[in-house]
């Protein structure tokens, strides 16, 4: 695209450029999402008083999400599940990004032996689709949501690997490094001072998609009953605790969790795509 | 050609060994013990002990990975915890039904991929585009589970469109005479073509939900290599020679574009034979690898999964070698520019 298709298009600098809408929107709903997982468990408890209201009563005034059958609340259950699910999300992809953007600036800088073996290390890890590796990791540590939280991030570190590394290896030939070098810097010292501040802008856009693929595959994993563990509040394991319910005519059990997931999964995604096409 | 075969093969070896060291060091170095995990939260002491020894978990970790290593070799993946019955067979009469439920649903989501991602990248920048765009991040970011929970609950209890998710056929069907282990080839190939109606129909509903699932990576994909093909100079060309917009954007713009979908599909053809499966599989009770994994997963069946697990990995990195030449047999230029 031109500059003049751009000029056209009005995404003239300062303005509003198309897609921007969504991304405030993402960035809205990520926010209101976030302070009502603070607020609400705060104000009225956790939904976690079981029996104290008939189960399975469809949504109304005094229940937004209806109640499950043990006479739960969902929606105060939905909202204390943001801790859990949306934290997890932050984590996995912040750790993600740090491990997998060093590990890759390094790999690239280095170069030779190292290079080699990291790069034939993450290749075995891309065979798998990160769910089915998350999974078996879990599943080999024990179940339970620590353990989950670690195979995701797991799962998405090679990946981060790859993309780090690859754009190191665009700014490891930059003349500025070779000066670093040439001026007696030390490899180490060269990673960090030079290439990875300037090769990280990739993997912070990737990260914010793996917030939201974490999201997802934690999920699945509790609703596969390897992640958290009812009856803690955890959108996953939410839907799974409704699947006799849903068969049987109550779809309010499962829906509202899983509609949580839409919500902030689609949120980072849209914001992943929009600092994707600001940023390059 | 035939150097560059070999050097192939020779990947595909190192990657298959990979795979396998990968699965034994997740399944026995990190800290879990498949043993205590197996005999269940309620197992004594003395339990514990048995399973460890029955299945050699007393040994010295190397000679456990010599072992595992020789029987990998030997297309040996174990023996299963809760049936007892080599895991290599059980994977093997089970994989007909994945593998038919995985071609139609990959199908499906290259049909529906391609299709909205030549629609969008037409309509490129108006609304057309971005309502396909949104579709694409809300089906990206719809849990798969969640999706073809509520798709049940609509479809078949509500509508009655489709019949109970209850395996591979409905009620009152009998399977016909295996050739193929597909229950809709066979069907046909019996000449029962109502058997094969209605297989197909079962066959369709998860079908369709696991094509939908992977469809957004290819309509990424093909939406922006159509958008950089039909504003490329030779397209502009084309244009000014007066050749109709349905021309172009079959010769100029599809024909380019479709070749990156090549590579993309075996990131897909994993997902749906594994990622979205093991989900997909146990809500619709039918009886693949998926459901297969889900049941050991549910049994703490630690070598039933991981027998699982490696399956996925060996036939990624075999689909990977196969894609490969394929792209090579479409695109002339890789191997220019390689050399060869």
């Amino acid at each position: 695209m031109t500059p003049i298709d751009n000029a056209l298009r009005g995404n003239v600098a300062g303005r509003m450029r198309p897609g921007d809408s969504f991304a405030y929107a993402a960035f809205g709903v990520l926010a209101v999402l976030i302070a009502m997982g603070v607020v609400v468990p705060l104000l009225y408890g956790d939904g976690d008083v079981a029996m104290k209201t008939q189960g399975l009563l469809p949504p109304s005034w005094e229940h937004p999400f209806g109640t499950d059958r043990y006479g739960r609340d969902i929606f105060l259950r939905s909202m204390a599940a943001v801790r859990i699910d949306v934290t997890l999300g932050f984590a996995v992809a912040l750790s993600v990004l740090v491990f997998g953007s060093i590990v890759g600036a390094l790999s690239a800088t280095f170069g030779r032996t190292v290079d080699m073996v990291i790069m034939r290390i993450t290749d075995v890890f891309l065979a798998f689709p990160a769910v089915v590796l998350a999974l078996i990791i879990t599943a080999s540590l024990g179940k339970s949501a620590w353990f989950a939280a670690i195979a995701v991030a797991i799962a998405y570190t090679p990946p981060m690997v790859r993309l780090s590394r690859s754009k190191a290896l665009e700014i490891r030939s930059a003349d500025y490094v070779a000066a670093g070098r040439l001026s007696g810097a030390s490899t180490v010292g060269l990673a960090f001072r030079h290439v990875l501040p300037n090769a990280v802008k990739y993997p912070f856009v990737q990260s914010t998609l793996v917030a939201s693929w974490a999201i997802l595959d934690f999920a699945a994993l509790s609703f596969l009953g390897v992640g958290v563990q009812p009856p803690t509040p955890e959108w996953g394991s939410m839907i799974a605790e409704g699947v006799g319910d849903i068969l049987l005519g109550s779809w309010w059990p499962s829906f509202f969790p899983g509609s949580m997931i839409l919500l902030s999964a689609a949120s980072f995604q849209i914001i992943g795509d929009w600092l994707d096409r600001r940023l390059r | 050609m035939l150097r560059s075969g070999l050097a192939r093969s020779g990947i595909a070896v190192v990657g298959v060994v990979g795979v396998a060291v990968l699965i034994f060091f997740i399944t026995r170095l990190l800290p879990g013990d498949p043993a205590r995990v197996a005999a269940g939260q309620y197992a004594t002491d003395a339990q514990v002990e048995q399973l460890r020894r029955q299945y050699g978990l007393d040994q010295p970790v190397l000679v456990q990975f010599g072992r595992y290593m020789v029987d990998f070799f030997r297309l040996d993946l174990g023996t299963s915890i809760r049936t007892g019955q080599p895991v290599t067979d059980e994977l093997l009469t089970r994989l007909p039904a994945t593998v038919e439920l995985g071609l139609l649903a990959l199908l499906i989501a290259v049909v529906l991929g391609v299709g909205l991602g030549v629609l969008a990248a037409v309509h490129r920048h108006r609304v057309v585009d971005k309502i396909i765009q949104l579709l694409v991040v809300f089906a990206s970011a719809a849990a798969v589970f969640w999706i073809a929970l509520l798709a049940i609950y609509l479809f078949v209890n509500e509508w009655g469109v489709f019949t109970s998710p209850i395996g591979r056929l409905p009620r009152g069907y009998a399977p016909p005479d295996p050739v193929t282990g597909f229950y809709v080839v066979d069907a046909l190939l019996a000449g029962d073509l109502e058997t094969a109606g209605a297989a197909l129909r079962t066959l369709l509903f998860p079908a369709m939900l696991l094509g939908l699932h992977a469809s957004p990576s290819i309509v990424k994909i093909v939406r922006s290599s159509t958008i950089r093909a039909l504003e490329s100079d030779y397209a502009r060309t084309s244009r000014s020679f007066g050749y109709p917009p349905g021309s172009i954007l079959f010769h100029d713009g599809l024909r380019n574009a479709l070749l990156p979908v090549i590579t993309n599909i075996g990131l897909v053809a994993g997902f749906v034979l594994a990622g979205g499966n093991v989900l997909i599989e146990q809500l619709y009770a039918w009886p693949g690898i998926g459901q297969y994994a889900y049941d050991s997963l549910q049994e703490n069946d630690l070598f039933a999964l991981r027998g699982y697990v490696i399956l996925i990995g060996v036939t990624y990195i075999l689909l990977n070698i196969v894609l490969e030449l394929a792209y090579r047999r479409a695109d002339p230029r890789v191997a220019v520019a390689e050399g060869r």
